[in-house]
């Protein structure tokens, strides 16, 4: 059974054009101990879509689906107190701008010692102090952190990106959840830290079998840390599956548009020539196409891409496309 | 913290004196002669116009004046009034424990009631509450303070006789002023009739407060909705969410805290808004202060007197300023810095 | 790919003050609060031709009669009369030049000057700037009414000197506004890039900042009138602004007050008059907070 079984969410809200549907009948199965990989470029939903999983989406969006479900659990039944217990307990969530994800006017010690779970604490109320902080040290050295009594101490202005994000995994880790959303972890961070976060992310997937949906836009990431794949566009499920076969065979154009887009050093390239990638730009909300979204820059439309495809499967591999890539060679 | 607590401070000295040049500069303006208005001694004989010569520096350049000012403003020689020839310094100490009372008792009226309605509101946006409290605090906003000081003695003072209309104390109650505040003077003295006479001093009380209060009511509701409004919407708010706390955790221990520091900053800007209020609060029920004494200063040409309030109303205003940045930069040790703005 | 003959609509994405005027028209309260503003616009305009009578006439005949709606009132007296006669339907009317239209005017001009002065402050840096600070702080400290009255005082008592008096008054609130607006985006990256083009301070001011420190004054110059209005309306009411003959709202109601136990009409009635304008503009502020900020994220 999935860990998380997602089938046609939507995700929309209410503005003085009308109701936008930002995310459409998105399609999203994780299994237990699996990292996901969940790719799309920004605007398209993919951060929403996490959100929603959360719940912590504000009143102005409404969240429908046929199947929200973690762990056979339906999400969207649940009352406000039941999915706060699920939340944090079971599942967890980092996010794209770590400093901004802590609170500016504490220290991250503190934040730390409130983030510890007690209902393990068996020790007696006098020594509970010292009981948190040896966690919060065991958690810091956990995550890499080293010197963890400067950082303790320290407000989250005064850190880098990097440490901050790493203080978040150890403040999602605290409970041990079995899943862990990650939205773009390690879009701001540097180059060095960003490395050490994915190999946190594999020791946590391979030691303590947590399942990762990783959200990003970085499809070297993607190729180096996922084992399956879920690809959005502009709010829809385009194509999923496992890593290493879309990318030897896309079968949607988006899919082919977006591994074509990755520049490959390694071969000549023409003195002034144009990198590969699509017409035209990502619709706005207001004006959504009808249908596939793609229709208006893909290069293989036709009138009937008006309607919006069916989820097609071919061995483990979904696409939702009326001219899919099938008989296509590889992209280069 | 402390370079910035003296850099604030030399700040406030600096604002100060641009102060007393404005009026200053007033005071040249004003028609009469300028011995005159700046001493109140109307027709001065030869031996106190060289006493004022001496004291103000009248003989010599406007900036030696200026200094000289300011000197004497410094050791409480804010001259005499024109209309009761008494020295303004000591009906300053008489009439401004009255208006600070007011404001004091106003101010936290105004706290207690506008904050927790401005959280309500902050907490559940869109919905019925929130509409409301914004209605009710656009209603109150928009209400001439004399309009309701009017209508309050209007409907409770004469048609259901509940409460008097006017002065701080029924003349029967000879309450010995120490403090100048009429509730601790109450307490501290020794009356037989200690009981009477609060109940006759809050009775006093009850009109111009509530008056007074309604305006910086729906301004520190708006406020407070909207700086908590702003927080709960920050990222690290949404963090905390999906850690699963309670809603009463986040808002308590986390959005409100962090919203106090653009609270106060904003409130302490509508100062002069409450002054003003209460000058006209002051004039409607009698009650006196230092505005009803301004306003009567006006109507009576008053010029010293004038300029001695404008003194200390503005000084008074600047240094709640400065003292409320104090306490800002006290309680939030490490700012946050100027590029945090994500949200 | 299908180009020429798309079967897709249009991007039409409207300018910015199209959106907002959509958000604006959107909240029923802020639409009411700008039809009465247009009402009261258009009356201090057509005030003298549709006032039944004249403001000063006194009807020695037709004294303290209340409202028309009560047993005992008139309808040609529509909402009474004061203690000399004077209709006040006619006076509430005139008042609205006096009270409302001059601080429309008011405003407006104050407007100018505070906002340029405003953005000279911002625009400024190092010492020039810490000066032109330190006497805005010292002016605002200044109670804005208490200012207005001062100056009544210096000057003596007219229309054009009420109206100086609160222009003045008003001025350093548009400086503080405009330059706390400049100075917010002054540092922001996209005037950085506009200055590293090579604009000079003219340009990067008209073309950069201007536009989008807009909507920060639009809504600052609706508060400003709320606050003209209530400083004119004391003034009347403290018997320091505009003199006897012409109307004005809160010298009606200051008139009101001392037959308050017998004719409480004339209190009630000017002093709804205020309550309702300032609460339309109040309206009309709200909603342009609101528009803008959902119209410009």
């Amino acid at each position: 059974m999935p860990l998380l079984d997602i089938r046609n969410l939507s995700i929309e809200f209410d503005s003085p054009h009308g109701r936008i549907r930002a995310v459409d009948r998105v399609n999203l199965s994780i299994n237990p101990g699996e990292i996901l990989g969940l790719v799309g470029e920004s605007g398209s939903g993919k951060s929403l879509v996490a959100k929603a999983i959360m719940g912590i989406l504000n009143e102005r969006w409404h969240v429908s689906a046929d199947r929200l479900r973690y762990n056979g659990i339906d999400l969207l039944s649940l009352s406000a107190k039941e999915r706060r217990k699920l939340m944090g307990r079971e599942i967890a969530m980092v996010f794209q701008e770590p400093k901004s994800s802590l609170d500016p006017n504490d220290t991250v010690g503190h934040q730390l010692h409130e983030s510890l779970p007690m209902d393990e604490c068996d020790v007696s109320f006098f020594r509970r102090k010292k009981w948190r902080t040896q966690q919060i040290k065991a958690l810091l050295h956990q995550v890499g952190i080293r010197d963890h009594e400067q950082v303790m101490k320290s407000y989250p202005h005064e850190l880098s990106e990097g440490v901050c994000q790493k203080v978040m995994i150890a403040m999602t880790i605290a409970y041990k959840p079995r899943l862990l959303i990650a939205d773009e972890p390690t879009t701001v961070i540097e180059a060095g830290a960003q490395a050490q976060i994915f190999k946190l992310f594999r020791k946590l997937n391979q030691l303590n079998d947590v399942s990762i949906l990783l959200i990003t836009h970085d499809l070297e990431h993607i190729e180096n840390w996922t084992e399956s794949i879920t690809v959005m566009y502009c709010g829809q499920t385009v194509e999923s599956g496992i890593t290493k076969q879309i990318f030897e065979q896309p079968y949607h154009p988006y899919t082919m548009a977006l591994l074509q887009s990755m520049p490959h050093f390694d071969e000549k390239l023409g003195h002034k020539s144009q990198l590969t990638a699509l017409s035209g730009c990502v619709p706005s909300l207001q004006h959504l196409p009808i249908g596939c979204r793609l229709g208006p820059r893909c290069p293989r439309a036709h009138r009937q891409c008006v309607q919006v495809p069916q989820m097609q499967e071919s061995h483990g591999h979904y696409f939702s496309c009326h001219f899919p890539l099938i008989d296509q060679q590889e992209p280069s | 913290m402390w370079f910035f607590i003296i850099r604030r401070f030399n700040l406030f000295i600096l604002t100060v004196a641009i102060l007393y040049f404005l009026v200053f500069l007033m005071m040249q303006a004003l028609p009469g002669d300028f011995a005159t208005n700046i001493s109140g001694i109307q027709h001065p004989t030869s031996g106190q116009l060289s006493e004022l010569n001496n004291a103000y520096q009248l003989d010599k350049s406007w900036f030696n004046q200026y200094i000289s000012f300011i000197d004497q403003r410094i050791h409480g020689e804010f001259g005499v009034s024109f209309t009761t020839a008494q020295p303004i310094w000591q009906e300053i100490l008489t009439f401004l424990p009255a208006t600070i009372e007011l404001c004091l008792y106003a101010t936290t009226i105004a706290l207690l009631i506008g904050f927790p309605l401005g959280i309500i509101a902050a907490v559940q946006p869109q919905k019925p509450a929130d509409f409301t409290v914004l209605g009710l605090s656009l209603v109150g906003y928009s209400i001439p303070v004399f309009w309701l000081g009017v209508s309050a003695i209007m409907y409770f003072g004469l048609e259901l006789q509940w409460l008097p209309v006017a002065g701080r104390l029924n003349l029967l109650y000879q309450v010995p002023p120490i403090t100048g505040f009429t509730l601790i003077d109450i307490w501290l003295s020794d009356l037989q009739y200690k009981q009477l006479a609060y109940r006759d001093a809050f009775a006093h009380l009850i009109m111009p407060t509530l008056t007074l209060a309604l305006i910086p009511a729906t301004m520190v509701t708006r406020i407070t909705r909207t700086a908590v409004r702003e927080e709960l919407n920050a990222n690290y708010i949404k963090a905390f969410q999906s850690r699963g706390l309670s809603p009463s955790t986040i808002i308590y221990r986390h959005a409100l805290p962090n919203a106090l520091q653009p609270i106060l900053s904003q409130l302490s800007l509508q100062l002069s808004t409450l002054l003003t209020s209460a000058m006209v609060t002051e004039v409607i029920f009698s009650w006196p202060g230092i505005g009803n004494w301004l306003i009567d200063a006006i109507y009576q040409r008053d010029y010293p007197v004038i300029s001695a309030g404008i003194l200390i109303c503005a000084g008074f205003i600047i240094l709640v300023s400065v003292l409320t940045d104090i306490m800002l930069i006290a309680t939030t040790p490490k700012r946050r810095s100027a590029v945090d703005g994500s949200r | 790919m299908a180009r020429a003959n798309s079967i897709y609509q249009e991007e039409s994405i409207p300018s910015p003050i199209q959106q907002i005027w959509r958000y604006f028209i959107s909240y029923p309260v802020a639409v009411i609060g700008l039809w009465v503003f247009v009402i009261l616009l258009i009356a201090a305009v057509i005030a003298p031709f549709i006032a039944p009578y004249s403001p000063h006439f006194q009807h020695t005949d037709a004294l303290l009669l209340p409202p028309s709606w009560h047993p005992d009132g008139q309808v040609a007296y529509f909402l009474g009369t004061d203690d000399l006669g004077r209709d006040i339907f006619s006076n509430l009317l005139y008042g609205v030049r006096t009270t409302f239209g001059s601080s429309m005017l008011v405003t407006l001009i104050a407007a100018f000057f505070g906002i340029i002065l405003g953005i000279l402050s911002g625009m400024s840096k190092g010492l020039k700037s810490s000066i032109l600070n330190h006497i805005l702080d010292a002016t605002l400290a200044i109670p804005s009414l208490l200012l207005a009255i001062v100056l009544v005082a210096i000057s003596g008592q007219s229309l054009t000197n009420v109206m100086m008096a609160v222009c003045i008054a008003l001025i350093p609130q548009f400086m503080r506004a405009t330059h706390t607006a400049v100075q917010y985006e002054l540092p922001r990256e996209y005037v950085v890039a506009a200055k590293l083009d090579g604009a000079n301070q003219v340009q990067v001011f008209f073309h950069v900042i201007l536009p989008n420190i807009l909507n920060a004054l639009v809504v600052q110059t609706t508060l400003a009138i709320s606050v003209a209005i209530i400083d004119i309306a004391t003034l009347g009411f403290l018997r320091i602004g505009v003199p006897a003959p012409t109307s004005e709202w809160g010298t009606m109601l200051a008139d009101g007050v001392d037959l308050i136990f017998i004719a409480p009409w004339n209190v009630t009635i000017p002093g709804l008059a205020i309550f309702v304008s300032v609460l339309a503009i109040n309206l009309v502020g709200y909603g342009l907070q609101r528009a803008v900020k959902e119209g410009l994220g």
